[in-house]
């Protein structure tokens, strides 16, 4: 998976983030911030290795 | 009252009959397809065949596909193809390639991990592959960093070989009793000197990475590599039975626990279709909200993935609206999404809409370990 453009949700009401906003391989996707999300452990390991970056919530 | 006493059953092909949902696996016949039915592949994911994990680790790049090319006169319609189309001979030593499936541990109590009356399992499959050599099967007790793996061959390259594996009870480590992963059920069809440099765990033991996969082949060595594989199941007991044969319906909604999206089956997310979409209406507002149910709501978890299309394009990241002759597109604003359903607003884009407009989307929702 290819991750691009990233950057934080917000919850609607709590206006807490809750989402990571990104492109995997082009298709724009609401990833979950769960940590036993299969999708975002991915996307932790490519920030880790400073790979990716997700941008704050616009 | 009268009582019947069953003495043996058995299937045509002389195996004992055990009754429903014996497999611990989902899908192993290769039957549902919901996210594409060929895929490339690079990296670690779910984008082929439902409810199995393609895993490859910077080694080589495959093709996923389903194939109809199966084991003659076994009952199978389907097998999952893997095609290597970039070879790399040299992996590196944290490099691997995996077919994988992970189980809920809610659904292996009765494997009795952990106690002194543990149960045996076995695993049976069938195989082809140009490929011939040692493969292995590495079974991962997530909750307690336990692996045990077993070693199989295939034989004569590129004929159908059914294969049976039996792994040992484990008497140390409990499963949680819930929805998150606990067993991962691993094939290894290749990897480098990280998971292969020690001795073959063929008993359960604490999880050492380089006895995984000792000795297992490298499917990505050349391009001309292909492997089938169709009929995987995982079962209590140390005697395969015959495969379980479902119908289409219970083995789809079995997988859509996992994964679920508004289009029709055979259509793949992102394709431009108005068929299985959700509708409002949307007038008088310029952040026009449309809300979609899951078909399958009894879950315990949010999605992992959400992606809304637009139906009249495909475009993801967005929602369709046609107000009174004129089709706009908006992009996604504040979009919620539970157990049971997702709702999403368009961005105001400044339009004044009129109070007959009606708006669309698509969705596609990853649930998966």
């Amino acid at each position: 998976m290819i991750f691009t453009n990233a950057r934080y949700g917000t919850d609607l009401f709590t206006g807490e983030n809750d989402k990571v906003i990104v492109d995997i391989d082009g298709v724009t996707t609401f990833v979950s911030l769960a940590d036993d999300n299969w999708v975002y452990k991915e996307i932790k390991k490519q920030v880790e290795a400073g790979e990716l970056t997700i941008a704050d919530a616009e | 009252m009268s009582k019947l006493r069953v003495e043996a059953l058995e299937q045509p092909d002389g195996t004992a009959f055990v009754f429903n949902n014996k497999n611990l696996l989902i899908n192993g016949g290769m039957n549902v397809w919901q996210r594409s039915t060929s895929t490339s592949v690079s990296t670690d994911t779910y984008s082929t065949v439902d409810r199995w994990k393609t895993s490859v680790g910077s080694m080589g790049a495959f093709t996923i596909s389903r194939s109809t090319d199966v084991p003659s006169g076994q009952g199978f319609g389907y097998s999952t193809k893997w095609d290597c189309t970039t070879a790399d001979a040299s992996p590196a030593a944290g490099d691997y390639i995996i077919f994988q499936q992970l189980i809920e541990g809610q659904n292996l109590q009765h494997l009795l991990k952990g106690t002194s009356s543990a149960k045996a399992i076995i695993l049976s499959f069938w195989v082809k592959s140009n490929k011939t050599g040692t493969y292995i099967v590495n079974l991962y007790d997530n909750d307690n960093n336990r692996s045990i793996s077993k070693s199989y061959t295939i034989d004569s390259a590129s004929t159908w070989e059914k294969k049976e594996i039996t792994f040992d009870g484990d008497t140390t480590g409990v499963l949680d009793n819930d929805n998150a992963v606990s067993l991962f059920l691993q094939m290894w069809l290749g990897s480098g000197s990280t998971f292969s440099s020690g001795t073959l765990n063929t008993s359960w033991e604490s999880k050492v990475d380089a006895n995984r996969a000792v000795g297992v082949v490298n499917l990505a060595d050349s391009t001309s590599n292909e492997l089938y594989i169709t009929g995987v199941q995982l079962e209590v007991g140390s005697t395969a039975s015959g495969f379980e044969f479902e119908p289409f319906e219970a083995i789809l909604r079995k997988c859509q626990r996992y994964y679920e999206k508004s289009y029709e089956y055979d259509t793949a997310p992102g394709t431009a279709t108005f068929n299985g979409a959700y509708y409002d209406e949307v007038g008088g507002t310029n952040y026009p909200r449309i809300q979609a149910h899951y078909g399958v709501r009894k879950r315990t978890r949010v999605p992992n993935t959400m992606t809304i299309y637009n139906p009249n394009t495909g475009t993801s990241g967005q929602m369709y609206i046609w107000d009174n002759t004129v089709a706009r597109y908006y992009s996604l604003g504040n979009t919620v999404y539970t157990f049971t359903s997702v709702s999403t607003e368009g961005q105001n884009n400044g339009f004044n809409l009129n109070n007959r407009a009606w708006g669309g989307i698509h969705y596609a929702a990853d649930f998966e370990l």
